[in-house]
C-alpha cells in the first residue's frame, strides 16, 4: 500500500493523480470531494436527470481513475472528467431509449430566491435545457463548457481534441440555435 | 433569449440537483466499487475500435501501429467516429499518418 500523500486544499490535482498512480486511495477521493459538484452541474445541464445524477457521477470518476495514465495533462483534470462525463451521459441515454424517455419534468432546476423569479429563473432554465437536449451533442458539450464552466476556447479543444477554431464555432453555432429554439 | 440570459442560466443549471449530491458519499462509493469490480478493458477495447475503424476507413492495414499508438488524438472515451467534428477527424486521421 502506498504511503498516503499529505495534502490540503492546494495540492495539485496533478500530485494527487499521481499518489493515486502508487495506490493512495485517499488520494482518489479527494479528488472526488474536489471536483464531483462541478461534474454533476456539467452532466445535469447535458440532461443527466437528478435520480441517476450520483450514480453517473460515480461512473465518470470510476472510469476516469481507471484510464487515467491516458491523461497527460493537456487539459485540466476536471475538464478531461467531463469529457467522459459525456460518454457515460451518451451511454446511459442508450439505455434509457430501451426503456423510456426522460420526463422534461426531471430537468426543471432549483433555485432560491424570490418565488415569482423562482418561477420565471426555472422556467427559463426548463427551456434551455429542452433546448440544449435537442442540439447536437459536441455543440451541447461546447456550450456547457464554456457558458457554465467558464472555460476557455483553448481549454475546450484540448479536452476535446479539436482545435479552438472549431470549438468557437461550435459554441456560436449552439447559441444560434438554442436562439431559434429557445423563445 | 440573448446570449447573456442563456449564460445565466447555464449557469444555474444543476444548481439544485448539485447541493443536494453527498459528495462524501459519493467519494466513497466511487473507492468502493473500485475495490470491487476488477477492472476491465472495455474503455481500452472502445478506444481500440475506433482506431481500427478509422484504419479501415481510410485503408490504412497498419494495425499494429494503430492500436499501439499513444498520441491522445480522441476525446476520452470516444467509441463513435460520427460524433466527431472535421478537426477532430482530422486529428484522427494525422495521427495515423505517424
Amino acid at each position: 500500500m502506498a504511503q498516503p500523500l499529505p495534502r490540503t486544499e492546494t495540492t495539485p490535482d496533478a500530485a494527487l493523480i499521481a499518489a493515486w498512480q502508487t495506490g493512495d486511495e485517499q488520494a482518489a477521493a479527494e479528488l472526488v470531494r474536489r471536483h464531483a459538484r462541478a461534474l454533476a452541474r456539467f452532466l445535469t445541464g447535458a440532461g443527466a436527470p437528478e435520480s441517476e445524477l450520483d450514480d453517473l457521477v460515480q461512473e465518470t470518476f470510476i472510469r476516469a481513475f481507471r484510464s487515467v495514465d491516458r491523461f497527460r495533462g493537456q487539459c485540466q483534470f476536471r475538464t478531461w472528467l467531463m469529457t467522459i462525463g459525456g460518454n457515460v451521459l451518451k451511454d446511459f441515454g442508450r439505455r434509457m431509449k430501451r426503456r423510456a424517455v426522460i420526463p422534461l419534468d426531471e430537468m426543471v432546476r432549483d433555485v432560491t430566491g424570490d418565488p415569482h423569479e423562482l418561477a420565471e429563473a426555472s422556467e427559463t432554465e426548463a427551456r434551455l435545457a429542452a433546448g440544449l437536449k435537442a442540439l447536437p451533442r459536441l455543440q451541447r458539450e461546447v456550450f456547457l463548457l464554456r457558458a457554465q464552466q467558464g472555460l476557455e476556447y483553448e481549454e475546450i479543444a484540448a479536452a476535446l481534441a479539436t482545435t479552438p477554431g472549431a470549438a468557437r464555432v461550435h459554441y456560436h453555432h449552439a447559441v444560434r440555435r438554442l436562439k431559434e429554439t429557445v423563445k | 433569449m440573448n446570449e447573456d440570459a442563456m449564460i445565466a442560466a447555464a449557469k444555474r443549471l444543476g444548481t439544485g440537483p448539485t447541493e443536494r449530491l453527498d459528495v462524501e458519499a459519493t467519494a466513497r462509493k466511487v473507492m468502493e466499487r473500485l475495490r470491487e469490480q476488477p477492472a476491465d478493458r472495455f474503455e481500452w477495447i472502445h478506444v481500440q475500435w475506433v482506431r481500427i475503424a478509422a484504419a479501415v476507413a481510410i485503408g490504412s492495414s497498419d494495425l499494429d501501429e494503430l492500436v499501439g499508438g499513444t498520441g491522445t488524438t480522441l476525446p476520452e472515451g470516444s467509441s463513435d467516429l460520427r460524433e466527431l467534428d472535421e478537426q477532430q477527424l482530422r486529428r484522427v486521421l494525422h495521427s495515423l499518418e505517424g
